[in-house]
C-alpha cells in the first residue's frame, strides 16, 4: 500500500493518530440518542471529531462541503461534479437509514427503533408508513405487532420487548419438542408465543439472510423482533463489538495494521476482477473532505501541495481512510461476529441493491459503498464527455467508474471499454490463431488447417473443394495450370481480403495490447519500488530529521505516476479503436501520447535512484517532472475530449467483429 | 438431532390425535421420509378419492419446511401433473411451529377451496375460473379414474 496507511508511522508531531488507547476512549462513548443499538456504527460516527488528527466524519459530506474542492487551478477534469459520500454497511445503515428513522421518529413520536421496524415492515417506503400513521394510528401498530395486541399505545417501550426466561416444569417447545430442563430459558416477543432459546436462535440467524422483519415464529404472528430483541436473544450486550474485541486481538490488529496493505487493481482482460497486486496511491477524489477538519498543520498543507502539483486528483484525507480501513477489518473480523450486525447488514444490503444510487465498490472483498447523491448520465450521454466520467475511489483507494465498474479509464468512454475488456477476455486468441493459420471453407465456414499436400482442398465437413492459394472454387481451377492464376476472381479476391484485413487488425491490436499490458506491468512494479523506497524515506526521517512533509513529494510523484500511466494505459485502446489515424486531430492527439509517453518515462526514471539521500536531495526534479507529466495527462484527456465532441474522432466500429462473430458463431454452433 | 425429536414427536401426536380425514407416517426405516393420505373432502368435486402424497423433511426441520408432493394425480388448479403443491406456507410463509398434521389440514381446505389467482396450473385455472361445471365433472373423472 501507498503511504496512504502508513502514514501513522510518519512522526506527526503533535497528532497521535489511531492510537488504540484512543479507541478505547471512543469507545467507552455512548450516544444516548441510539439507545446504545449501534454501537459499533456510533463509534465511527464519534470517531472523526472526537480523534483530533481525524479530518471529518467519517465518509461523510454533503455536495455542499465536497464544493468547497472544487476549486482548483486548470481542473480540466471535473471531479467535483458528482457527489458522492463512501460507507461501509455498517456506517451506511447508522448514518442513512437510521438518518432516515430518526426523521420520522421525531415527526410520529416513536422510539428510533419502533420507526426502523415499521419502515422495514413497510419496505422502507416512509410516505406509505406516514400515511397509514396519520390514517389509522391504532390500527397500524397493532397490525405490525409493534404493541400488544389492544394495549395501551404509551406503554413502557421496554415492555413491548421480548423476554429471556427459565423454562417452567410443564412446559415445552413446541419446534424441537423438548420438554423443559431446568437452568434453560425460553424466549418469547410480546405476543407471548415462547420458544426455547436454542431453536429461537436458530430461526432467527437463518430469518436474517432475509433482510426483512424477523417474525415470531408462531404461523401467522405478525409480531416481529426489534434491535432490542436481538441482544437479549443472543446475549450480546448492546455494545458487542466493543465487547467481543479482547484486548489481545487489539494488539494482533495494531501490528497487522502496519503491514502494507495490498490493493488490488482492475485489470481490464480478466473482466472486472482485480489482478495483480500493486500499491495505488491514488487519491480519493475526495468529496469525502468535511469542514470540520481540525486544520493540522499537515493536511492544511497537504491540501495547498495537493492542489498545486496534484491539481486534478484533489487530495484525499489519510485520516478518514484509516478509520475506514479499520472499520473494515473489524467488519471482517470473525470473532466480531454478531447475529445483529449481521442482521443490520442484511438490512442495509436490501435497501442498497433495490437503489439504483448506491454502488458496491467492484474490488474483491471491498465492502464499500459509494452513495451517489447526483444524477449520473448515462453512458451514452457520456460517450463524448471524457471529462465527465463518473470516475469515483472508495477509501480503501479502489478507483473506479459509476457506469461500468471498471477501473479508473481515462480517455476513453465506457462503450469503448467493455468492447476492449471483451476482447480481451474472450477467446479471442484462439480466435486469431485459427485467423491466421487457417483458412476458412469458402462454403461451410470450417477453419481448415492445410498440414501438408497439393493446394487441391475439400473441406472435411461440407466436401467443398477449393484452392488453397486463392480461396476460389477448384472447380474453375480443373482444367487449368496447377499454378492458380485466378487471381482476378472475384469470389477468391473477398476471400483473400478479408483473411488480410484480419490479420492486419491481429497485428494491431497485437500492437496496442503489448503497450497496454507493458503499462499495467509497470504500474505494479512502480507501486514495489514505491514501497521500497518509503520505507528508507522512513528511517531517514527518524535517523536525520527529516520532516514528514519534506518526504510527501515522494508519495505525490507515485501518485501521479500510476495515475498519468494508467491514462497512457488506456490511451492505447482508444488508439486501437480509433477509425482514422492520419487525419490532422488523430496526429495531434498520437503528438500528445508520446508526449505524455516521455513524461511519464521521465518520471519513472527517477525512482531507479534506490538510494534514499539521493532521493531527497532530487526533490525539486520529482516535483518538476510530476508536475509537467500531470500537465501532460490533462492535455491528452482533453484532446480526446475535445476530439469526440468536434467529432474528428469516431470510433471503428468494425474493428473487432469479425473475431467475436467468429467465436460467437462457434460456440453457438456447439 | 433436534429434527429427529421433533419428527418422533409428530409421529406420536398423529397417532394419538388423529387430524380427520387424514393420516401420515414414515414409510419406512427412514423417518424422514413420510407416506400421507388425504380423503377428498365430501364438499368437493373429489370426495370419495384417497389421494396419497410423500412427505421428505430436510434435515433442518422445522426450520425448513418439508417438501410434500401428490403421488396421486389429481386436476387442481394449484396442483401440477408431478403432484408439486403450490401453496405459500410450503414455502416462503412456513412457520417451524407448524406440524404435518396442520400443514395436511391446509392442503385438505386447498382442495375444498382452490385458489385460482395464483395457479401452478393456469389452464385448469382457467377452467375454474370461466367454467366451474367443467372443472367440476373433469375433477370427479379424475378422482375416480386415479383416487378410487
Amino acid at each position: 500500500m501507498s503511504g496512504d496507511v502508513t502514514d501513522e508511522e510518519y512522526d506527526f508531531d503533535d497528532e497521535i493518530s489511531f492510537e488504540y488507547e484512543d479507541d478505547d476512549d471512543m469507545f467507552e462513548m455512548e450516544d444516548a440518542e441510539n439507545e446504545n443499538m449501534f454501537s459499533k456504527a456510533s463509534t465511527a460516527d464519534e470517531k472523526s471529531p472526537s480523534n483530533s488528527n481525524s479530518a471529518g466524519v467519517v465518509g461523510m459530506t454533503s455536495s455542499k462541503d465536497s464544493a468547497l474542492f472544487s476549486i482548483s487551478n486548470n481542473d480540466n477534469i471535473k471531479r467535483d461534479l458528482y457527489s458522492y459520500n463512501c460507507f461501509t454497511t455498517l456506517q451506511f445503515f447508522q448514518k442513512v437509514l437510521v438518518g432516515q428513522a430518526k426523521d420520522i421518529s421525531q415527526i410520529l413520536n416513536l422510539s428510533v427503533n419502533q420507526v426502523l421496524y415499521l419502515l422495514l415492515y413497510f419496505n422502507w417506503n416512509s410516505e406509505k408508513l406516514m400515511e397509514k400513521y396519520m390514517d389509522q394510528y391504532d390500527k397500524l401498530l397493532v397490525e405490525t405487532g409493534i404493541t400488544k395486541f389492544n394495549e395501551d399505545k404509551n406503554q413502557n417501550p421496554n415492555d413491548t420487548l421480548g423476554v429471556l426466561r427459565y423454562q417452567k416444569d410443564d412446559w415445552y417447545c413446541p419446534v424441537c419438542c423438548e420438554d423443559a430442563v431446568t437452568g434453560e430459558k425460553q424466549f418469547s416477543l410480546r405476543c407471548g408465543h415462547s420458544f426455547c432459546e436454542k431453536c429461537y436462535q436458530r430461526y432467527v440467524t437463518g430469518e436474517i439472510l432475509k433482510g426483512t422483519l424477523v417474525r415470531c415464529p408462531e404461523y401467522k404472528c405478525p409480531v416481529a423482533l426489534q434491535l432490542e430483541d436481538f441482544d437479549t436473544l443472543f446475549h450480546e450486550n448492546p455494545n458487542v463489538l466493543r465487547d467481543k474485541m479482547p484486548s489481545k486481538q487489539k494488539k494482533s490488529k495494531q501490528k497487522t495494521n502496519k503491514k502494507k496493505r495490498k490493493l488490488r487493481r482492475f485489470h481490464p482482460v480478466s473482466f472486472g476482477v482485480f489482478v495483480g497486486d500493486h500499491t495505488d496511491s491514488e487519491d480519493s477524489n475526495s468529496s469525502d473532505e468535511d469542514e470540520n477538519d481540525n486544520t493540522s498543520n499537515r493536511s492544511e498543507d497537504d491540501r495547498d501541495q495537493g492542489m498545486v502539483e496534484n491539481n486534478f486528483y484533489e487530495e484525499d484525507d489519510e485520516s478518514d481512510r484509516e478509520g475506514f480501513i479499520e472499520l473494515v477489518k473489524e467488519q471482517s473480523n470473525i470473532l466480531n461476529y454478531s447475529v445483529k450486525v449481521d442482521y443490520i447488514k442484511q438490512i442495509a444490503k436490501k435497501y442498497i441493491e433495490a437503489h439504483k444510487n448506491l454502488h458496491w465498490c467492484p474490488a474483491p472483498d471491498c465492502p464499500a459503498l459509494i452513495q451517489v447523491n447526483d444524477y449520473i448520465p448515462s453512458k451514452e450521454e457520456l460517450a463524448t464527455k471524457i471529462t465527465h466520467l463518473p470516475i469515483v475511489s472508495c477509501l480503501q483507494s479502489h478507483t473506479f467508474c459509476l457506469n461500468c465498474n471498471y477501473e479508473n479509464h481515462y480517455p476513453v468512454p465506457c462503450s469503448v471499454v467493455e468492447r476492449w475488456v471483451q476482447k480481451c477476455s474472450n477467446d479471442s486468441e484462439t480466435a486469431n490463431w485459427i485467423n491466421l493459420n487457417t483458412k476458412q471453407c469458402t462454403k461451410c465456414e470450417n477453419p481448415i488447417e492445410k498440414n501438408g499436400g497439393c493446394n487441391h482442398m475439400t473441406c472435411s465437413k461440407c466436401g467443398f473443394e477449393f484452392c488453397w492459394i486463392c480461396s476460389g472454387p477448384w472447380k474453375s481451377h480443373g482444367s487449368q495450370y496447377y499454378s492458380c492464376n485466378r487471381f482476378d476472381d472475384a469470389e477468391s479476391v473477398q476471400a483473400r481480403d478479408k483473411n488480410n484485413n484480419l490479420k492486419k487488425n491481429y497485428k494491431k491490436y497485437l500492437h496496442f495490447f503489448d503497450r497496454f499490458q507493458a503499462h499495467q506491468v509497470s504500474i505494479n512494479k512502480d507501486c514495489k519500488v514505491y514501497e521500497k523506497i518509503s520505507d528508507k524515506i522512513k528511517s531517514l526521517q527518524k535517523s536525520q530529521g527529516i520532516s514528514w512533509m519534506e518526504g510527501q513529494f515522494l508519495k505525490n510523484s507515485i501518485s501521479t505516476l500510476v495515475k498519468a500511466r494508467s491514462t497512457l494505459q488506456w490511451s492505447y485502446v482508444f488508439s486501437y479503436y480509433l477509425k482514422d489515424n492520419k487525419t490532422n486531430s488523430a496526429l495531434i492527439f498520437e503528438e500528445n501520447q508520446t508526449s505524455l509517453s516521455n513524461a511519464v518515462e521521465d518520471l519513472s526514471q527517477l525512482f531507479n535512484i534506490r538510494n534514499a539521500q539521493k532521493i531527497i536531495a532530487q526533490r525539486v526534479q520529482f516535483i518538476q517532472k510530476q508536475r509537467f507529466c500531470v500537465s501532460r495527462q490533462l492535455s491528452l484527456i482533453s484532446c480526446v475530449e475535445e476530439g469526440l465532441s468536434n467529432g474528428s474522432f469516431a470510433f471503428d466500429v468494425n474493428i473487432d467483429d469479425d473475431n467475436i462473430s467468429q467465436v460467437k458463431r462457434k460456440k453457438d454452433k456447439k | 438431532m433436534s429434527s429427529l425429536r421433533r419428527i418422533n414427536k409428530e409421529i406420536k401426536d398423529l397417532g394419538r390425535d388423529p387430524p380427520a380425514s387424514c393420516s401420515a407416517g414414515p414409510s419406512g426405516d427412514d423417518l424422514y421420509l413420510w407416506e400421507a393420505s388425504i380423503m377428498g373432502p365430501p364438499d368437493s368435486p373429489y370426495a370419495g378419492g384417497v389421494f396419497f402424497l410423500t412427505i421428505q423433511f430436510p434435515t433442518d426441520y422445522p426450520f425448513k419446511p418439508p417438501k410434500i408432493s401428490f403421488t396421486t394425480k389429481i386436476y387442481h388448479p394449484n396442483i401440477n401433473s408431478n403432484g408439486n403443491i403450490c401453496l405459500d406456507i410450503l414455502k416462503e410463509e412456513w412457520s417451524p411451529a407448524l406440524t404435518v398434521s396442520k400443514l395436511l389440514l391446509s392442503i385438505c381446505s386447498l382442495l375444498t377451496d382452490p385458489n385460482p389467482d395464483d395457479p401452478l396450473v393456469p389452464e385448469i385455472a382457467n377452467v375454474y375460473k370461466t367454467d366451474r361445471q367443467k372443472y367440476e365433472t373433469t375433477a370427479k373423472e379424475w378422482t375416480k379414474k386415479y383416487a378410487i
